[in-house]
């Protein structure tokens, strides 16, 4: 059995799942100041009654780390930078305290101009001085080439002996994108401290329970992390919640063909895309409160639009969200919302109607119309907003820059005709909305807990950036800091490098236990560009990018909700 | 036209899959580090640029500018038309007001390809910039007023030829010396056809010319003349080999230098022309012109081995380009008191006649055109284009132009010419360009 529990906005929701679906489900309210009180009531209440010992895995999706970062909590951050020639550095000094170093690295991942201890002891001291122990370095092409950022390392390990922790940029992700790489180890190593605390109770408490399964965390990819594991990439586990809700959509619905999937809760819609029950990825990283990352994230578009978004009145149109007051006024909240407008329409028996029809009251005798008229118009207004946001996110691919030819003329577009509705307001609306696009539409059974089943049903996931650059005589993978040295006479295919890229990613999934069935690897980007020198080629340059795809775990056979068209 | 007053529109295209040969200089890899340093460096996450996707120019995109000989397809591929649509898109995001102005960072290149193409010279098959330019006037008014400076190391003969004769249209090409360089031309006294004398400027430069000479002639030649000129657009052709490293030329200009140039010139397109010091200036360039437009502090931007005093030039070069400058200078205050007769001659038409060779697809073409000099419009154009491929196929193209703002007569006449020549030219092949109908015909 799988254990899942899912942190929410509101609501901890807990599952038990066998291999055929839900055998036991909990929901508390989640305490934002102390998440691993509400994550311990869940975990009891579920469990009651269930023998530990068949619980083979635990599955944890939280906000802690969205939250710590949104609130910005954490240790204080030195960070140094080798920031090389560009834009003005000044830009990118996000830590407590900053050193900027003038040792930097090119595009090939050659040293240009070399590190200086000095100045490396110099920023220490000044590290010191304020006591701070959490520290990132970030060069700029460290992901070509990381021998500066373990330099710097070494230094400050021997000249610090007192902090806590060194995180490094080309570790974090193999993508170039200096000013994200930036963000993203300072984030990590900003919430190190809050995110170990974490895991620590997490497994004491675990261990209190006699549950000694290995625990997994959600991560913005959809994908699973060994708890352990998370304690080097934090920040991989933040934005958790909606990848919880996209693998709920896949576990519970499947479809060969590309579908949106809208979790619609009291406030906010999150909208996702499936394309064969593969959901599509945030093109350059996600965007963590103010901080853009290279963070891999599923694909998700939020809206201020909800079941209990407040309806008003500017001027003479009606405004729909983003805020939210209370619940429905059919529920004694206290303003009108959507789901009082469907009440109105006694298109569904929740709450009081005639508290719904009164607090539509005052905009009906405003826009001098009877009040089902105005609940028709709010309707027809969240249908717009929602279907506006569809176009939106469908055009965001569509005219996603490409690079080459090939690409441009192969004119991808998404062609949608499912919709997947998760969250509570959901059967109300989704079904509106698909009529109006002509679409089918699917509304999952367990859809209030679909969150808690996607934690439980994700598998791991990694994935590495192999670059080979037989010119400059190297192959290297950055997330794992390895750098072999080639012969000038090598002579590697883009074949033999892709071979190369799978074999790496197939030997940590066994590192990592990944069971084999759940290994799926897929190389999303192959690139390859002969290097010309004068007029001989003397080389060759390739990029290859390797990934375990997120999806649904072997373990889980849950009967899915078929849609054919 | 709306106009947005901050944000800049990206439009890169590198054309990853795509080379004129696998070791020729326009191939896969020439922006392959330029591609690096703009990812490394976030670019496209920055607030004020925003990134457009490439499209796809028409065939009568191409014809607006183009008599391709026997036709498009034979002459522009795939890669022509999307480098061609790139610079499109960046048009589009500056006249619909998305951005203040845009940079095509497309390649392969255009400014060496002429009015009439027969294969490519120069790396170039169709002009990208003239082809943008067209379709601006078309889509967004023809009334507009147009000034190229062309900053490539090399003559834009190609954009030169397209607007020869078309007074809205000042093309000002700042190159390496003719004498020194490909395609060895553009030189001062050339100045343009009867109908737009002095809208066709040429500033050859010295080689060995640095950031220094370059800058002397913007601050005393180029601003002061746009500041004349007062066109609703400026566009950069933004060749990058007058780079101290281009491997092909023998100027001296770095990064600094560049992004100062774009500061200064403040083009509202620029659109990528040659540049092939792929490693050492493109990546390191291209990202100061991006920073310049798009107003962001590009003091840090070096490249590995530049120092201060790669500014200084000899007193040789700085004397030479003064001399230029001031050439130029008197030519431009003088362009509306000179007589034209004295240049072209009193004939009721122009006629020159001239050799042209394609380098890249070497192809010999005799080219005879005869100018009208309508006294209501720039007048129609005959042209007579012999071309010898490199097979030793011969073709013959008879083209019959109409400019804008032709004039009734000037428009019948021309129609009429294109008739009686489709009639009695059996095996050659006819084309009428008519820029004022948008009418493009052939006897194809």
């Amino acid at each position: 059995m799988i254990l899942a529990i899912d942190v929410g906005g509101t609501h901890t929701d807990a599952v038990l799942l066998d291999s055929t679906g839900v055998v036991g489900s909990a929901k508390v309210p989640t305490k934002k100041e102390d998440l691993l009180e509400c994550v311990l009531q869940a975990i009891d209440q579920v469990i009651q009654g269930c023998p530990v010992e068949q619980i083979e895995k635990v599955n944890l999706s939280t906000t802690l780390t969205t939250n710590a970062i949104v609130e910005n909590k954490g240790e204080k951050v030195g960070l140094f930078i080798l920031p090389g020639p560009g834009i003005n550095p000044q830009t990118l000094l996000i830590g407590e305290e900053n050193v900027i170093l003038s040792g930097y690295i090119d595009h090939r991942g050659r040293e240009v101009a070399p590190i200086y201890e000095e100045e490396i002891i110099r920023g220490i001291e000044k590290l010191k001085e304020k006591n701070i122990k959490y520290i990132a370095v970030v060069g700029k092409f460290s992901t070509r080439n990381n021998k500066h950022e373990l330099a710097v390392e070494r230094i400050i390990r021997k000249n610090y002996p007192q902090i806590e922790d060194v995180v490094l940029g080309h570790t974090l992700s193999g993508s170039l994108n200096f000013p994200r790489r930036v963000a993203t180890a300072y984030l990590s190593t900003k919430i190190k401290k809050i995110h170990k605390n974490f895991v620590y109770s997490i497994q004491d408490a675990l261990k209190i329970r006699n549950i000694s399964a290995p625990v997994y965390l959600l991560k913005a990819d959809g994908g699973t992390v060994e708890l352990i594991n998370s304690l080097h990439k934090p920040v991989e586990t933040a934005l958790s919640g909606p990848a919880a809700s996209i693998m709920g959509a896949i576990s519970l619905v499947d479809y060969n063909g590309t579908a949106i999937v809208l979790d619609i809760g009291g406030t906010t819609t999150d909208l996702a895309i499936l394309v064969d029950n593969v959901p599509l990825f945030q093109p350059k990283g996600a965007i963590i409160g103010d901080y853009k990352t290279l963070v891999r994230a599923l694909y998700t578009k939020s809206f201020g639009l909800g079941g209990d978004s407040v309806v008003s009145l500017v001027g003479d149109q009606l405004k729909i969200g983003p805020e939210r007051m209370g619940p429905a006024a059919c529920l004694g909240g206290p303003c009108p919302t959507p789901t009082d407008a469907f009440s109105v329409l006694n298109l569904t028996d929740l709450g009081k109607r005639e508290l719904a029809v009164a607090a539509y009251q005052g905009i009906a005798n405003s826009l001098g119309l009877e009040v089902k008229e105005v609940a028709e118009m709010v309707l027809d207004k969240v249908k717009k907003i929602i279907i506006g946001h569809i176009n939106e996110a469908i055009n965001e691919f569509k005219d996603q820059p490409v690079y080459t030819i090939h690409e441009l003329l192969e004119n991808f577009t998404l062609n949608p005709d499912l919709l997947i509705g998760i969250g509570g307001p959901a059967h109300l609306i989704i079904p509106l909305i698909a009529s109006e696009l002509n679409w089918l539409y699917s509304i999952p059974k367990d859809t209030t807990v679909a969150n808690a089943i996607g934690a439980g049903c994700a598998r791991t996931t990694a994935i590495i950036t192999l670059r080979v650059d037989t010119a400059e005589g190297f192959l290297s993978i950055p997330e794992y800091s390895y750098r072999e040295t080639l012969s000038s006479s090598s002579r590697i295919t883009i074949n033999e490098a892709e071979a190369m890229a799978v074999d790496w990613i197939r030997k940590k999934a066994s590192e990592m236990s990944i069971p084999r069935s759940d290994l799926d690897v897929e190389i999303t980007e192959s690139q390859s560009f002969n290097v010309v020198d004068g007029f001989y080629t003397v080389g060759r340059i390739m990029d290859i990018t390797a990934q375990i795809k997120p999806g649904i775990s072997s373990m889980i056979s849950i009967d899915k909700e078929a849609v054919s068209k | 036209m709306k106009r947005a007053n901050k944000g800049t529109g990206l439009v890169f295209f590198p054309a990853f899959d795509w080379a004129i040969s696998a070791t020729h200089p326009e191939r896969e890899e020439r922006l392959l580090y330029t591609r690096d340093q703009i990812f490394e460096e976030g670019i496209m996450d920055l607030p004020n640029i925003k990134e457009y996707r490439a499209g796809i120019a028409s065939e009568k995109d191409v014809q607006r500018v183009h008599i391709c000989v026997p036709n498009v397809s034979a002459v522009a591929t795939e890669s022509h038309l999307i480098s061609a649509g790139g610079a499109i898109a960046a048009a589009d995001a500056v006249l619909q007001g998305e951005v203040k102005n845009a940079f095509a960072l497309v390649r392969p290149p255009g400014h060496h390809a002429m009015r009439v193409v027969h294969g490519a010279r120069g790396f170039c098959n169709i002009n990208n910039e003239s082809i943008m330019v067209e379709y601006i006037r078309k889509k967004y008014g023809n009334h507009l007023k147009i000034a190229f400076v062309d900053t490539d190391a090399h003559h834009a003969d190609g954009t030169q030829d397209i607007y020869y004769n078309d007074p809205e249209v000042l093309h000002i090409s700042i190159h390496q010396d003719g004498r020194t360089l490909y395609p060895g031309t553009g030189f001062v006294d050339e100045l343009g056809g009867p109908g737009a004398f002095a809208s066709t400027l040429n500033v050859p430069l010295p080689p060995n010319t640095t950031d220094e000479g370059l800058h002397y002639v913007l601050d005393n030649f180029v601003l002061p003349v746009l500041e004349e000129f007062k066109p609703d657009l400026v566009i950069n052709a933004a060749g990058q080999d007058n780079h101290y490293t281009d491997p092909l030329t023998n100027m001296k200009i770095s990064a600094q230098g560049y992004a100062q140039l774009n500061e200064k010139l403040k083009p509202d397109i620029a659109v990528l022309q040659g540049g092939y010091s792929i490693e050492g200036a493109l990546p390191y360039v291209n990202v100061g012109i991006i920073l310049a437009m798009a107003g962001i502090d590009y003091s840090y931007v070096k490249e590995p081995d530049y120092y201060p005093e790669r500014r200084l030039q000899s007193d040789r070069v700085t004397e030479q380009i003064k001399r230029t400058v001031e050439q130029l200078q008197t030519i431009w205050s003088k362009r509306n008191s000179v007589d034209l007769n004295k240049i072209f001659g009193k004939g009721r038409y122009y006629e020159r006649y001239r050799r042209i060779y394609y380098d890249t697809d070497g192809i010999q073409e005799e080219q005879k055109e005869k100018i009208y000099r309508c006294s209501e419009c720039t007048g129609y154009r005959l042209i007579t284009s012999k071309a010898r491929l490199f097979t030793g196929r011969k073709q013959t193209a008879h083209i019959v132009l109409i400019p804008h703002h032709a004039c009734r007569s000037c428009q019948e006449v021309g129609l009429e010419e294109f008739h009686k020549l489709k009639k009695n030219e059996k095996s050659d092949f006819v084309y009428l360009q008519d820029s004022e109908n948008d009418l493009y015909l052939s006897n194809i």
